[in-house]
């Protein structure tokens, strides 16, 4: 295990996972319109079956809400 | 009579601009936008919910042949959480629009006007189409068109107050000072339908609203008054307005009336 941070918390995910599978670790259905940033850079989309999580990788994951 | 509504060369059907925020329901949301045939609503970047508790997606709700989304950064306060989120909202919805927030104090949501030009060169240069909601303020205005805004936004009052436009004068100067280069859309403060139809007789060219709508107690027919009103005040700022006048002008001829008479001498 590795720890990470998303969305603000620390938690520990398996060693070599793609962001697309942390992503369904994580519940997220890959199809919502998503962004996710990994220590503050944007991942393109394209990029998420084939980028690893790294131990202490800070990630965002975010989608659209109500807003003004 | 009326030259369309184009921002950054791109033609929108409506002046009127919504949010997509405090709606009591998405479906309620929904019923608003199409009373008020908006064309463009504004969408925040938040983070997911990892709980598993949220809900249906607030775009599931919005018909997006009709309705451009502008992503907003609402909620920063610093250029780089506002960069760091218009890259977030162009990465999730494809789109180079941004609305972009800068704000300088959590009390009165009032923007930051050093960071709002910061931000707002940055995003020019990436190839943002910023829309740059600002104060009222004429030289910052011309200071953001020169680094490359697409669309100056000056409150009207602080965001949510529904006070409406505070300083006509201004946002008339905004306008002034900008025309020709940029479209000027007031964003925030607006209360009801009148403030929409004072701002559009200022001649600026459209007004972004958010909580007018979504908390009237009946949100969907304050959707189509505000609709309607944005369409009366830009007709009757086009019409051109007679000048104001201290004195008094009969609209009934003064002659013919039927005699004796006798008026009072002045």
């Amino acid at each position: 295990m590795i720890p990470i941070t998303v969305n603000g918390t620390p938690r520990d995910v398996d060693d070599g996972l793609t962001v697309a599978s942390l992503l369904s670790q994580l519940g997220i259905p890959e199809q919502m319109a998503l962004a996710i940033e990994r220590n503050r850079s944007v991942l393109p989309r394209s990029t998420w079956p084939e980028v690893k999580v790294g131990a202490g990788d800070v990630f965002e994951v975010v989608s659209l809400v109500g807003g003004g | 009579m009326s030259l369309p509504f184009k921002i950054a060369g791109v033609e929108f059907q409506s002046r009127l601009l919504l949010g997509t925020g405090k709606y009591r329901s998405h479906e309620e949301m929904r019923a608003c936008h199409e009373a008020s045939k908006t064309s463009m609503v504004t969408v925040a970047v938040r983070r997911v919910d990892l709980t598993g508790k949220s809900g249906p997606s607030i775009l599931d709700y919005i018909d997006r042949a009709k309705i451009s989304l502008l992503p907003n950064t609402a909620g920063c306060y610093t250029v780089e959480d506002a960069v760091r989120t218009a890259h977030l909202g162009r990465e999730a919805l494809s789109t180079p629009w941004v609305k972009l927030e800068v704000l300088g104090d959590p009390v009165t949501l009032l923007p930051d006007p050093i960071g709002t030009l910061e931000a707002s060169a940055i995003l020019a240069r990436e190839g943002f189409i910023v829309m740059a909601y600002t104060s009222d303020d004429p030289i910052l205005a011309r200071r953001l068109v020169d680094v490359g805004v697409a669309a100056v936004m000056p409150a009207g009052s602080p965001i949510g107050s529904g006070l409406g436009i505070l300083n006509p004068l201004n946002i008339r100067l905004v306008r002034d000072t900008v025309a020709g280069r940029v479209p000027v859309i007031v964003d925030a403060g607006v209360g009801t339908a009148s403030d929409v139809a004072i701002a559009m007789e200022l001649g600026v060219d459209g007004v972004l609203l958010n909580t007018a709508v979504a908390l009237a107690s009946d949100s969907v027919s304050m959707a189509r008054a505000m609709g309607l009103a944005c369409e009366a005040g830009r007709m009757a700022f086009l019409a051109g307005r007679i000048a104001r006048s201290t004195a008094a002008s009969p609209s009934s001829p003064t002659t013919g009336t039927i005699g004796p008479t006798s008026k009072p001498s002045p």
